[in-house]
């Protein structure tokens, strides 16, 4: 008797794997594949990127070089266009250039100049500031700031730099 | 124990196995799993084996253009900060009775008493210039900062094979370098006995251009521009063939890293004297 109830619970053990089992056998293997898959995913997309970015960065580097050769007349009107145009050699990518005036963050403070300036300055504080009021006047007129964007008219990623750029026409002059 | 027996037989019975049917289903679902594992696997190898391989090939591109960006970047004259002196010295400069003799190699001297390297076009795919960008890489070795540059477009030599499948790389072509850094002021560049550094494989044209502030562009020959002893910028096309036989065209723009000066202008504007400042060179 015991015998018998051992031979029939044998037998229904042997049926086959369950569905949670089955499941849980593909879950693991699809999470393996899909792993895989998406490791050789990202090394394609590295190395397009990598292209990508040095495409960018070619051109960028270009551009701004003919700028430094060859800048435009510095006049205020050109702070006021940023121009977007294509590339004629590569017409997947397309610059802006936008020029701007020198710029000293915080030049009062260099001048010592906190807001107040009430009538009551020494004679030596105004020769300060007029020293401080030509240099500025030639350095604004001598340095002008561009900064160059290329971007990829696709994709839309884009690469930027900027420099200084000296005006060859201004004249440093000073009165005193 | 009759019955037992009979039980036992027939456990024996349901034990026996599967079907033929059942493992032939099984062997086909099993073989659509393992194609599909075997492609995956495969595609990884053969993608990864292509990068590596495409990626050196861009990379290789990369250094030659770090090398020329060196190279022009810290191209050297005198001529960048000095006027050139003329034949009739002018008794004034101090530096016009200079003891150092001119050579085919530095046949001018410049205002301050510096010699004047020659830049030379042998051919629209050569340039020979002097540079200051050389570095030693062994120490107490006999090399200056200072170095003739020769870049130089060959034809390769057979023994640079490549194993690949397919159709042959095109480009038959070679870009080499050339440094003679041990004694700059020797004017006897024997550039046969340098050793020559392969630089790109599979070029197919290689091409230097100047620039030329009057013109406003680049031109071919160095004579083309304003002042055949110096260079403002040079623009660098390289024509060659890439890991997949297609042709691309790289092109950079070097510029020197000397402000632009007009030395000539310079010298011509008198000094002013300034009022109690004494301009006494001596």
């Amino acid at each position: 008797m015991v015998k018998r109830q051992i031979t029939f619970h044998s037998i229904s053990n042997n049926k086959g794997f369950t569905l949670l089992e089955v499941m849980i056998a593909m879950t693991i293997f699809a999470t393996f594949i899909a792993t895989f898959v998406l490791i050789q995913g990202n090394n394609l997309n590295d190395s397009s990127m990598l292209r990508e970015e040095t495409i960018l960065q070619r051109l960028c580097q270009n551009k701004l070089n003919e700028i430094i050769l060859n800048p435009p007349e510095f006049r205020e009107a050109l702070t006021l266009i940023a121009e977007t145009k294509t590339f004629e050699e590569n017409d997947r990518y397309e610059f802006s250039i936008v020029y701007k005036r020198f710029e000293l963050p915080e030049f009062n403070k260099i001048q010592g100049l906190d807001g107040d300036d009430s009538a009551q300055q020494s004679p030596n504080q105004a020769l300060e500031k007029k020293v401080y009021d030509e240099v500025m006047k030639i350095v604004k007129e001598a340095l002008w700031q561009v900064e160059v964007t290329v971007t990829n008219k696709e994709s839309k990623y884009n690469f930027s730099l900027s420099t200084w750029l000296r005006n060859q026409a201004a004249k440093v002059e000073i009165t005193y | 124990m009759k019955q037992t027996v009979r039980h036992i037989h027939s456990r024996q019975i349901d034990q026996q196995g599967f079907t033929l049917v059942e493992i032939l289903i099984a062997i086909v679902l099993l073989s659509f799993l393992m194609i599909g594992v075997f492609s995956i696997t495969d595609n990884s190898a053969t993608t990864i084996e292509r990068v590596t391989r495409e990626d050196a090939d861009f990379a290789q591109v990369g250094t030659v253009i770090n090398r020329l960006e060196m190279d022009f970047s810290q191209l050297y004259s005198p001529l960048y900060f000095s006027a050139l002196q003329s034949d009739q010295a002018d008794p004034k400069n101090p530096y016009a009775k200079t003891t150092v003799a001119r050579n085919k190699v530095f046949p001018n001297y410049s205002e301050t008493g510096h010699p004047v390297p020659l830049i030379e076009q042998p051919s629209p795919q050569e340039l020979i210039f002097f540079t200051s960008s050389n570095r030693k890489k062994i120490p107490n070795s006999k090399e200056s900062h200072f170095a003739w540059v020769y870049y130089q477009l060959r034809s390769m030599p057979t023994d640079v094979t490549e194993e690949r499948e397919g159709e042959p790389r095109k480009g038959s072509n070679q870009l080499i370098r050339k440094i003679i850094a041990t004694n700059p002021y020797d004017e006897d560049l024997d550039w046969d006995k340098v050793r020559a550094q392969p630089l790109l494989n599979y070029v197919k044209d290689f091409k230097i251009l100047f620039w030329s502030a009057k013109k406003e562009k680049f031109v071919e020959s160095l004579s083309d521009s304003e002042n055949k002893l110096i260079i403002r910028a040079v623009q660098v096309i390289i024509t060659r063939f890439d890991e997949n036989n297609l042709e691309e065209e790289i092109t950079r723009i070097f510029r020197p890293l000397w402000p632009v000066f007009n030395t000539a202008l310079d010298k011509k504007t008198p000094t002013k004297e300034i009022p109690g400042v004494s301009n006494d060179k001596n």
